[in-house]
């Protein structure tokens, strides 16, 4: 999904998928079922994505990325 | 320096419950500078027992209680659900074993942030401890056109809010009193049990709609709609081209700050130690006891402080790039490739720094939030060639190559270099696959980009002598003895005033002898041997060592031209000379891998806090550096 996604698109979370700590840890920093994400940049070769959640900036893995379903 | 933290009651216990006032937050809300504002330089670094990152103790004046109160200062958490090894701290701290009161806390939670942290509030609320919540970067949300209404949140939380600004001592004051008017908590500190997903979707959901609820908007004070400075400038920051021009530039200038700027200041440590110990030794009656006051203890004191110019710098480098927000870009910029190595992007400049000594590289590791990661990142960062391997591969590389093609050294030497780091990437890599894949996976990669700020001079320099000092009160006891303990090796038994007799009658001579067999392989006998002995108090002191060890008695400009003479007539016992190409490359690849530095053992020992990281590094390097040595002798000779 994310490397679809152009810079500045908004997407709304519709589940967090992965791992129970994983996605609890993922919940807590603010991502959450129903959240809106937005994407503001990439950091190159696959690199992790950085977005926009709840007035944050978050750099995050395209793995860890890969868990949040919109 | 006390090696636990004092849990107990101390001397201020009527004042502070016992317990100190414990600052408690995510990542990046302010803390830190609120804990600088609330006790000024009176901090210091206290160690807490399997904690490896600073953990800032001062006393809090200016409450009205006449000595103030003890407050700490703790790594920051998402939630109580401790996510590494300095999180599981922070959550020992809030919940201290075998005391039977509660800390008191103080939140700090960043305003622009709120319905982010205020999940957090929801945890400690829970774990029924006694809470004031200071909220911070009030400038920030006005500039974005918001206000927080105090009271409601106050009422919705059933705590105490308070809104502090760090160049306001009026608000310091309101905080202070709010920490007195906590009720103090007699149950035993009990650790609430984790959440479930449903448990944390709820609370986030609640959190969500306070701070929609007590968010109000403020006229702005500048009118004008304007992108904020992130938006504009990380899509730039993090550009395939752009990006990575700023990302070389700023590492360019961290690389050379520790690797050339710090050069004059280290030239100025060490003849100022010099000219200390050869003024003591002059008003000490000739002897031993002379040459152990200027050779083994000032001299060992000198190895401590010659860091710190390199110390000092890279964390001026450093907290610069953190303070401006930069330094959170470039480690996302770096993440790609590290990861792959089972690193982090925060690895990179610690890595970096390496190249110049690994022991201020070993410090700037604890960014690094992860233990583990950091763990690794102290295991590889000596693989990097460091600054004082460089005249050893000097003189063996001016012994080597022909003066006739002096671009056949600049190869060398690259090589070196990239064969220490390739040999670094590789061990990342296999020590990282040999942990277990859930292990791996099972906390989320997450770094939060702070909004750029001007650093604050007082901060900066505040931060870069709280680094050097926590580097001196670690490590200058166990280097000093480790040094003294090698002068001394390379001194006794021999008494007289001949400095190549004594080397060569010395304890590490007659070592270096009783394992002549073991130089063999490397083509080299005893009198390399010693010199590799020597090393461990320096690499450099390899040059030095050699020349004594080999009778040569030159000093200054001429030893390098001795030292390459004696070089080229040594001969081995059965006459064959000593230094060939094949035991000169076989004595370089030994210093590219070897981990031959006392002062790095108790650095890592210290910052990994792990005594496997530190022996693995000095047992395991130097098997595989020989192992490495003695194939490529065989291979060439």
């Amino acid at each position: 999904m994310w490397s679809s996604l152009n810079l500045g698109d908004e997407v709304i979370l519709t589940d967090v998928e992965g791992g129970d700590s994983r996605v609890r840890h993922l919940m807590e920093l603010g991502f959450t079922r129903g959240t809106r994400v937005r994407l503001l940049a990439r950091a190159p070769f696959g690199g992790p994505v950085v977005v926009e959640v709840r007035g944050a900036r978050l750099a995050i893995r395209l793995s860890d990325a890969a868990c949040l379903k919109a | 320096m006390p090696e636990g933290l004092n849990l107990a009651p101390g001397k201020s216990a009527r004042a502070s419950n016992g317990l100190p006032v414990v600052l408690v937050g995510p990542p990046n809300v302010g803390k830190s500078t609120l804990f600088q504002a609330l006790t000024g330089v009176r901090a210091r670094i206290v160690n807490y027992p399997g904690a490896t990152v600073d953990l800032q103790e001062g006393r809090w004046v200016g409450t009205g209680t006449g000595e103030g109160w003890r407050v700490l200062d703790t790594p920051g958490i998402v939630g109580l659900e401790p996510r590494g090894a300095d999180e599981a701290v922070t959550r020992q701290i809030l919940f201290p074993a075998g005391v039977a009161r509660n800390p008191r806390v103080v939140l700090v939670l960043d305003q622009t942030q709120l319905a982010r942290h205020l999940y957090l509030a929801f945890q400690l609320r829970e774990a029924g401890l006694p809470v004031v919540v200071a909220l911070t970067m009030g400038d920030l949300l006005a500039e974005q056109g918001h206000e927080v209404r105090v009271a409601d949140l106050e009422a919705s939380l059933r705590m105490p809010v308070v809104r502090v600004d760090t160049g306001d001592p009026k608000s310091l004051e309101v905080l202070a009193e709010a920490v007195a008017a906590l009720p103090v908590v007699t149950t035993a500190p009990e650790p609430p049990v984790p959440w479930d997903r449903a448990r944390v979707e709820d609370a986030r959901q609640d959190a969500d709609a306070l701070a929609l609820r007590v968010l109000v908007p403020v006229p702005r004070p500048d009118p004008r709609v304007r992108l904020p400075l992130h938006e504009r400038l990380d899509p730039w920051l993090l550009h395939p081209f752009w990006g990575f021009l700023v990302f070389f530039v700023a590492m360019a200038a961290v690389f050379s700050a520790v690797f050339w700027v710090a050069q004059p200041a280290m030239e100025v440590v060490d003849a100022l130690v010099g000219s200390a110990g050869g003024w003591l030794h002059d008003r000490l009656p000739p002897g031993a006891l002379a040459d152990f006051v200027r050779d083994g203890l000032v001299a060992g004191l000198g190895s401590v402080l010659m860091f710190v110019p390199q110390i000092a710098l890279l964390f001026l480098a450093m907290i610069l790039l953190e303070d401006s927000g930069y330094l959170a870009r470039a480690a996302t910029m770096a993440d790609r490739p590290l990861s792959v190595l089972g690193l982090e992007g925060r690895s990179f400049v610690p890595l970096l720094s390496g190249f110049a000594c690994a022991i201020p590289a070993m410090l700037a590791t604890r960014t690094i939030p992860d233990a583990r990661i950091r763990r690794l990142t102290i295991l590889v960062v000596p693989l990097a060639s460091c600054s004082a391997r460089l005249p050893v591969y000097a003189l063996i590389l001016g012994f080597l190559v022909p003066a006739d093609k002096p671009w056949l050294g600049g190869v060398a030497l690259a090589t070196l270099y990239l064969g220490g780091l390739a040999l670094a990437a590789l061990l990342a890599w296999c020590v990282s696959r040999a942990l277990p894949a859930d292990v791996r996976a099972s906390v989320p990669f997450v770094l939060e980009l702070p909004v750029y700020r001007r650093p604050v001079a007082k901060r900066v320099i505040q931060g870069v002598l709280l680094k050097v000092r926590s580097y001196l009160e670690r490590a200058t006891l166990p280097i000093t003895i480790v040094a003294t303990l090698l002068w001394a090796a390379t001194y006794f038994p021999v008494a007289g005033d001949d400095p190549v007799l004594r080397m060569q009658g010395s304890y590490a001579a007659h070592w270096g002898k009783a394992i002549d067999f073991a130089f063999a392989p490397l083509g080299l006998d005893w009198r390399a041997g010693v010199a590799l002995i020597a090393a461990f108090a320096a690499r450099e002191v390899f040059v030095a060592s050699l020349a004594l060890a080999l009778g040569v008695t030159a000093v200054g400009d001429g030893l390098q031209a001795g030292l390459l003479a004696s070089m080229a007539k040594a001969t081995l016992q059965d006459g064959a000379p000593m230094f060939t190409l094949a035991s000169g490359v076989a004595l370089l690849v030994y210093f590219v891998v070897a981990m031959q530095c006392a002062s790095t053992f108790v650095v890592a020992w210290r910052e990994s806090g792990s005594a496997r990281v530190a022996w693995g590094q000095l047992l395991g390097f130097n098997a595989l550096a020989y192992g490495l040595a003695a194939l490529v002798y065989r291979a060439l000779a």
